[in-house]
């Protein structure tokens, strides 16, 4: 795994073939019970009806729609597959955890892996290792991929 | 260009066209005052003088100037045979104003020549007038010369008038009224796609950064990846029918 560190985000986001992101959903989500849970800081963090800080560190025109809570590899890991992004994630929410699905399900909440998968050349494959799946699934969450297609 | 006050004036020719022009030149009230006016040269109109004056076609074509004519537009004309008792234009005319209104545009236009007179006193002389009323209106739309039904309106006046090159051959682009480029009033153009691609052109991205964008707005607002997204000109994102949010607040 590579990590990399000092990139700007621009440089970032042209280079990037692939990452993810652990988020919760909720629209009663109260972003620092999830901050205390996993014990770390979020990368996004926004509160249904209110606008948000994006990525670019802006504020949203519109408000959110939900509650959300998340961490990104975006900034973290460099890897064009995927395995390498979920490891980081499963590591830094210290996944599988046992007693993640209850909470999800008393808190009204849904997690999933949500994943960037560039494929413009049209020849990229994800793959995802089974160990890391299993964790993620285990947890209550989901793992989608987000593939961007070559052109139509 | 010769100027109406340097004109001699032969009875019998009445210049609408140009007074229309110079109408159209004018400030709010409608009415411009052009070079030379204003400039205490003039003389006192003659004595018994109507003031319904007129502009010779001669002596505007030839520029000479006859020394007894008076500089000011408060000559005699005859009343054409049109014309009723009561000043009323009779006869059917296809483009312009009736007698009685050319002779009511003169008496302001020779009312400038009155010191006394106030901007203000200008504009409620000439706020009455249905020629400086015609030109305030919208101009027409297209080329069509014709009529509407029941007569010259107003806007068709106005069109007539304006439209119509200076007696000089002079043409004035851009002045109120004339055929110049202006946007189409009434019609808003949405543009909205489903297209990522053709989205990200219309919004001024390259194609990976918009999806890198695309991405987020997903991330943040829930959506799942096979949701189709539309996205106006703005850059506002809608989904279901309702606006989620701008993808430009995800640009890097």
């Amino acid at each position: 795994m590579t990590l990399r560190h000092n990139a700007s985000p621009n440089q970032e986001r042209a280079q990037r073939l692939a990452y993810a992101s652990a988020t919760v959903y909720g629209d009663h989500l109260d972003p620092t019970v999830w901050t205390t849970y996993f014990g770390i800081e979020p990368d996004i963090s926004v509160v249904k009806g209110e606008r948000f800080k994006t990525p670019s560190g802006r504020m949203s025109t519109y408000p959110g729609r939900t509650g959300v809570w998340g961490c990104t590899s975006k900034a973290a890991i460099t890897e064009d597959n995927l395995d390498p992004h979920l490891k980081y994630l499963t590591l830094r929410l210290r996944l599988p955890r046992p007693d993640l699905p209850a909470l999800l399900v008393n808190c009204g909440a849904t997690m999933r892996f949500f994943c960037y998968w560039s494929n413009y050349t049209g020849d990229r494959v994800p793959v995802i290792d089974p160990t890391l799946r299993d964790a993620i699934e285990s947890s209550g969450a989901t793992i989608e991929i987000d593939e961007y297609p070559p052109r139509q | 260009m010769l100027l109406p006050e340097e004109s001699a004036a032969p009875p019998g020719h009445v210049l609408l066209g140009r007074y229309a022009e110079r109408s159209a030149q004018g400030g709010p009230s409608g009415l411009g005052r052009r070079r030379g006016l204003g400039d205490g040269q003039r003389r006192a109109p003659a004595p018994g003088a109507a003031a319904t004056g007129s502009a010779p076609t001669e002596s505007l074509t030839t520029h000479r100037r006859a020394s007894d004519a008076p500089r000011h537009f408060a000559t005699t004309v005859p009343r054409p045979s049109a014309v009723n008792s009561s000043g009323e234009d009779t006869a059917p005319r296809r483009w312009g104003p009736t007698y009685a209104d050319t002779s009511a545009t003169m008496g302001i236009w020779n009312s400038l020549s009155d010191p006394k007179l106030t901007l203000a006193g200008l504009k409620a002389a000439s706020a009455e007038n249905p020629i400086v009323k015609s030109l305030a209106q919208p101009r027409r739309t297209g080329g069509d010369d014709s009529i509407p039904a029941g007569g010259p309106s107003a806007p068709t006046q106005a069109t007539q008038l304006s439209s119509a090159p200076d007696v000089d051959g002079n043409d004035f682009p851009g002045r109120q009224g004339h055929d110049v480029a202006r946007p189409t009033e009434n019609i808003q153009l949405a543009a909205s796609t489903r297209n990522p691609d053709y989205a990200a052109r219309m919004l001024g991205y390259d194609r990976n950064t918009f999806g890198d964008m695309i991405h987020d707005l997903k991330h943040f607002f829930k959506l799942s990846p096979s949701d189709n997204l539309v996205f106006d000109d703005n850059g506002d994102v809608s989904f279901q029918g309702s606006v989620l949010g701008n993808i430009h607040d995800f640009a890097p």
